[in-house]
């Protein structure tokens, strides 16, 4: 029984699962080991499946628990990555620099800070209601709505400098 | 872009929209063969959606089987092998003398066994040495009585 939920629920979540690893720890090679370990440490707790409201959320919750954890064992790496980032986004802020468009916003998504980037993630790509980005985040409801909010204000304002300055036309 | 969008699109910079009309929207932006900044965004989005992993996760289920079956097929192996390495301990503990008086008894008797195979040897050579010879020695009376 408990296999077959974990078949059922949480095995066709493991691209979604993947994807989200992706967006914080940006290296496919580790956000593929962190949700290798995410699916074993699940299926050890596979009896707990059928008592979980929403087996897809609580799967997306662990995710981000262990990429954090991750995040904690190999600091310098991350931060590595984050400087990186940072310089990405002056020079997109300053005079778009990128010639191509869809990379220009990739590096946008990119950049947000990670909180941010996080909710836009589960919102934009992943398609989940407010009320479940919220209970994986451990955020409310305004919290998260807000964050959304200024995410995409700030996506318009750089949309808005990009087409005014048509530097891809 | 015709209104509607627009109007949804407006409503979606501005965080109103629900999931379903997130969804229309970015289905009918992501598609569209539109050069906007707008349309390259609805298409980056959908190009992330369709990011997975190059490796395929293993079931874990299947992945402790495996071990299993790893850690099975290694007790056999050590099973086997240790077995045979008692079973050559035994037999070759069976040929091994302890006292030193027997052990140079049964040493002299094999040294007797080899020499006296050596000496049939000799006496073998010595005839076969004579086999060699007796040609020889038929030519040589034949020519000695072909010159008288």
């Amino acid at each position: 029984m408990s296999k077959e939920l974990f078949d059922t629920r949480i095995m066709p979540v493991r691209d979604k699962m993947y994807r989200y690893a992706l967006s914080i720890l940006k290296s496919p090679d580790n956000a593929h080991d962190v949700v290798q370990e995410c699916l074993i440490k699940i299926w050890k707790k596979r009896q707990m499946i059928s008592t979980i409201d929403n087996p897809e959320s609580w799967a997306m919750r662990i995710t981000r628990n262990q990429c954090y954890d991750w995040v904690k064992v190999n600091r310098y790496n991350l931060l590595q990555v984050e400087k990186s980032d940072q310089a990405d986004i002056n020079s997109a802020d300053q005079e778009l620099l990128f010639k191509d468009r869809e990379v220009w916003l990739n590096k946008i998504i990119d950049t947000l800070p990670a909180k941010h980037r996080e909710i836009f993630h589960l919102r934009e790509v992943e398609e989940l209601a407010y009320q479940e980005i919220a209970d994986i985040l451990s955020l409310t409801l305004g919290e998260v709505k807000i964050s959304l909010f200024r995410t995409r204000e700030k996506i318009k304002e750089l949309i808005n400098k990009l087409d005014t300055y048509g530097l891809a036309n | 872009m015709d209104s509607r969008t627009k109007l949804l699109l407006e409503k979606y910079w501005r965080a109103e929209t629900s999931t379903a009309e997130e969804r229309l929207l970015k289905e009918q932006l992501g598609t569209v063969q539109e050069a906007s900044a707008e349309a390259n965004y609805f298409k980056a989005i959908d190009r992330r959606k369709q990011q997975v992993s190059e490796i395929s996760f293993q079931h874990p289920g299947k992945r402790i089987y495996y071990w299993y079956v790893t850690i099975a097929a290694s007790l056999v192996i050590g099973l086997l092998v240790g077995t045979g390495l008692w079973q050559r301990q035994q037999s070759s503990s069976e040929y091994t003398v302890h006292d030193p008086e027997i052990a140079l008894e049964l040493t002299r008797n094999a040294l007797l066994m080899v020499s006296s195979g050596l000496n049939e040897g000799k006496d073998l050579s010595a005839y076969q040495l004579n086999q060699i010879n007796k040609p020889k020695e038929i030519i040589t009376n034949k020519s000695n009585s072909n010159i008288y």
